[in-house]
């Protein structure tokens, strides 16, 4: 009778209901290595062409010949998003470099130095913060004009403020540390002190963010390109392809829907890393 | 009439890593009406582990493996371990009530302390709001607050630590329980406090009849405390019995270790006084503000050190001791240059430390040890790098090493000197324990062979078998290199062992000077005498321990 009770009763399972936390982050480092390589040899994945359409197979609904259908000029949309995929990553890595470089140097200086030179520092960052990232980024775009790596730029502008708030809380946590005052207390310059203890310390949740940018970044790209301030015409590029698409929202739902679920994917697993980076870190 | 508290056959796990691991294996303990079990053992001996599973607050991944926990109500034994956690709520703070260790971080600090207080009355809707108010009323001046009515709308960071543990007392007595766990409650307090908190422990035992579990680290307080004392070791019970037959006679080896290496208990004479020599470090009028610098007078400026005094002999140990707020860090501090004075003089040998503050020359002559050697280690850096740091910094013409292999070399022989072994330059800090992290900060400290070392609290942090063994190691790094320290501590038992000359700070204020032997056997000042009777060592126990010290001696357990 117990027996039967206790085969009727869920078991309590040592781990939570939740998948293996392990084969999540696998599958995304395996998403962000295929849009790699999309980006670096795009023409091992497919042999159409991007840019040339074939007018008669305009507008096509997905199929074993255009997996992702065709868009209203009749191109492969399956080839324009895997082409798409430099112009994307490599837009929103050099968005999270400028926002890295920038923010961090900001924020060490100003956690390392303190004073008068951190007041000046952060109070500009609190002005940065104040802008709307979206404002801020068209503003930088009219100062240096249109194209895929001003865009980026653009978008980097805008995480500078958090990247450096975020270094700034780091290094002073860091500095007050009793290891840094033993190692001022045996002779240690300010310089090799930094290098030594306070930036290995510190850095480790400032990396974490620059991979949570990283899908940020993507999606501002996007956002920039949507508006037709980032690549031109015709070139493939994710957030134009959304752009360019939304027109045929109710007859042709792929195009807005496909390439929005790679951006959707490729976002996600960034974040997913961005979580293991913090995990592995903290 | 049956136990109070019977803890049959006990087995905790913790899950850590994705793997469990036991924690207590299979205690059992007995704890009668109105009686004070003690269970006395090191950190990570399970001892506050029991304490949580009583009370049904395991931390989370916690779990009771086997064994009860039976508790003797009026409507007869409960198992709190198999109660439902509803069930529990209702027996918490009503019958089994928690004091718990840290009085700084146990009160919510949005909270007055009368609502604090208020709190388990309001959960167990004790009874009207009026009357709820004027029984916390009552609770406060019962624990011993002065102005009750004003103290109940104060917050907990405008009391001091031995008010807050007061507050906390009141809330845990607030529905009379018939068991008070009280996890360290003087832990973390100076020592008259501790003497003060402890007494009000036991009035209230003896007017409410509850029981008391105390769980402390220290064998002193246990032994002048408790009625019954339980000693645990790595979650086994090493003994159990009645308090004065478990340390006059310790069937334990471990008992007795602990016995021998509990400072407070050392009736060990201070060291006698040497030939004076010239002295080598000298602290003149020494004054240091906080609050607004150059208006020293302000409001918000705060004396912490008023005119002090001293002087040590090359080769000797000076001990600071005081209560915290005393101003003794300050000295330490402004005496290995990390911080400037308002006014004085400080020399090291011909060095004019305040001159030289911040240059090498100042680095090579004075190295601080700090209290925590958790936090004074670099986490990311091995061992071996940082012992090595400090001659990295070094210019090379002067005692400065960069070659690898010369610099392997010293690590190697500072390793040894600390007797860790070798292979440790490879490890990272996380992979030591407390004492052998306070051995890598020493080794750190002493590379570069400084002549003075000023010792901030090194081994309060640490347990009385490891202390005794860190102590052990400083004194013979002493005659071996002939080391000056200045020894800043608040346990005035560990003067005994390791001062030469003493200076007793209050408020700032040195209120007596002189050599050990002087000030611990016939002190002047009334507050030197107050801190000498209010370290806990009952008479009968150091008779007990001169007994032990015939068959064992101190510091025989593993290296820390």
């Amino acid at each position: 009778m117990s027996a039967t009770i206790a085969s009727l009763l869920p078991k309590r399972a040592e781990r939570s209901g939740r998948p293996n936390p392990r084969a999540t982050l696998v599958l995304a480092i395996a998403v962000l290595a295929i849009a790699l390589a999309w980006a670096v040899v795009p023409w091992l994945f497919t042999a159409q062409d991007p840019i040339a359409g074939v007018a008669l197979d305009a507008l096509q609904a997905p199929s074993a010949e255009h997996p992702f259908g065709t868009d209203a000029t009749g191109r492969d949309l399956l080839a324009r998003v895997i082409f798409g995929a430099g112009n994307s990553l490599a837009g929103a890595a050099i968005a999270v470099l400028v926002g890295l470089v920038v923010g961090t140097a900001i924020g060490v200086l100003a956690g390392s130095t303190g004073g008068l030179v951190e007041e000046a520092l952060m109070r500009v960052v609190d002005v940065l913060l104040a802008i709307p990232g979206l404002l801020l980024s068209l503003s930088v775009i009219v100062l240096l004009g249109f194209g895929v790596t001003n865009a980026a730029i653009a978008v980097g502008v805008t995480s500078i403020a958090v990247f450096a708030r975020l270094a700034r809380s780091q290094v002073v946590r860091v500095r007050r540390s009793d290891y840094v005052e033993a190692a001022f207390g045996s002779g240690g310059s300010f310089l090799a002190v930094l290098r030594r203890h306070v930036l290995p310390n510190s850095l480790g949740a400032v990396l974490a963010l620059a991979a949570l940018q990283f899908g940020s970044a993507i999606l501002q790209i996007s956002t920039l390109g949507f508006l037709g301030y980032g690549a031109p015409p015709p070139t493939p590029e994710w957030g134009l392809l959304i752009a360019e698409s939304r027109d045929y929202v109710a007859t042709a739902w792929w195009l807005t829907t496909l390439p929005g679920l790679v951006v959707a994917a490729v976002v996600l697993s960034a974040n997913r890393v961005a979580a293991a980076v913090r995990g592995g870190t903290a | 009439m049956s136990a109070l508290l019977t803890i049959d056959d006990l087995a905790v796990s913790y899950r850590a890593r994705r793997e469990r691991r036991t924690v207590v294996h299979g205690v059992s303990l007995e704890l009668q009406r109105g009686e004070v079990l003690a269970l006395v053992g090191e950190s990570g001996s399970g001892k506050t582990t029991i304490g949580q599973s009583i009370i049904g607050l395991l931390p989370e991944g916690g779990r009771i493996e086997r064994g009860g926990v039976h508790l003797e109500l009026a409507g007869g034994p409960v198992d709190l371990t198999k109660l439902a956690p509803r069930a529990m709520q209702q027996l918490r703070g009503a019958r089994v009530a928690l004091v718990p260790q840290d009085p700084g971080t146990s009160l919510n600090p949005v909270q007055t302390i009368g609502d604090s207080v208020a709190a388990p009355l309001r959960i167990h809707r004790w009874g009207t709001k009026e009357a709820i108010r004027r029984r916390v009323l009552d609770l406060l001046e019962r624990v011993g607050l002065d102005d009750p009515a004003r103290r109940a709308r104060q917050y907990p960071h405008e009391l001091s630590g031995g008010m807050r543990q007061r507050a906390l007392i009141a809330a845990a007595i607030a529905l009379e329980p018939d068991l008070i766990v009280a996890d360290e409650p003087t832990s973390a307090l100076d020592v008259t406090v501790q003497r003060r908190i402890l007494d009000l422990l036991a009035d209230l035992r003896a007017e409410l009849g509850s029981s008391v579990l105390l769980i402390t680290h220290d064998l002193a307080v246990a032994a002048e405390r408790a009625d019954d004392i339980a000693v645990l070791r790595a979650g086994r019970l090493e003994e159990h019995g009645a308090a004065r037959t478990v340390l006059r006679e310790p069937q334990s080896d471990y008992t007795a270790a602990l016995l021998a290496d509990a400072p407070a208990l050392s009736d060990a004479s201070p060291r006698l006084p040497r030939l004076a020599a010239q002295p080598l470090v000298t602290i003149d009028a020494l004054v240091h503000d906080y609050g607004r610098r150059g208006a020293g007078t302000g409001a918000d400026a705060f004396r912490a050190v008023d005119d002090v005094g001293l002087q040590i002999a090359p080769g000797t140990t000076h001990a600071l001791v005081g209560e915290s707020g005393s101003g003794k860090t300050t000295i330490g501090r402004a005496l290995a240059g990390f911080h400037r004075p308002s006014s004085g003089a400080i020399r090291i040998g011909e060095l004019d430390v305040l001159a030289e503050r911040g240059s090498r020359r100042l680095r090579r002559a004075v190295q601080l040890v700090s209290q925590n050697p958790f936090a004074s280690l670099d986490p990311r850096r091995t061992i071996g790098q940082t012992i090595g740091e400090p001659l990295q910094n070094l210019p090379l013409g002067d005692g400065g090493v960069r070659d690898r292999r010369l610099l392997a070399e010293r690590v190697a022989a500072a390793l040894q000197q600390v007797a860790l072994p070798a292979e440790t330059a490879d490890r990272l800090p996380r992979e030591l324990s407390g004492g052998q992290r306070q051995r890598v900060a020493i080794a750190r400290a002493l590379i570069i062979e400084p002549q003075v070392v000023v010792l901030d609290e090194a081994v309060s942090a640490l347990d009385v078998t490891v202390q005794s063994q860190i102590l052990e190691l400083l004194e013979r790094l002493q005659r071996e290199l002939g080391l000056t320290y200045l020894f800043i501590t608040h346990d005035l038992a560990v003067v005994r062992r390791i001062a030469d000359t003493v200076t007793v700070l209050r408020r700032g204020r040195a209120v007596e000077t002189g050599t050990a032997q002087q000030v611990l056997t016939s002190p002047r000042h009334e507050y030197t005498q107050a801190l000498l009777e209010a370290v806990p060592a009952p008479d009968w126990l150091r008779d007990a321990r001169r007994g032990q010290e015939a068959r064992t001696s101190t510091g025989q357990l593993e290296v820390a």
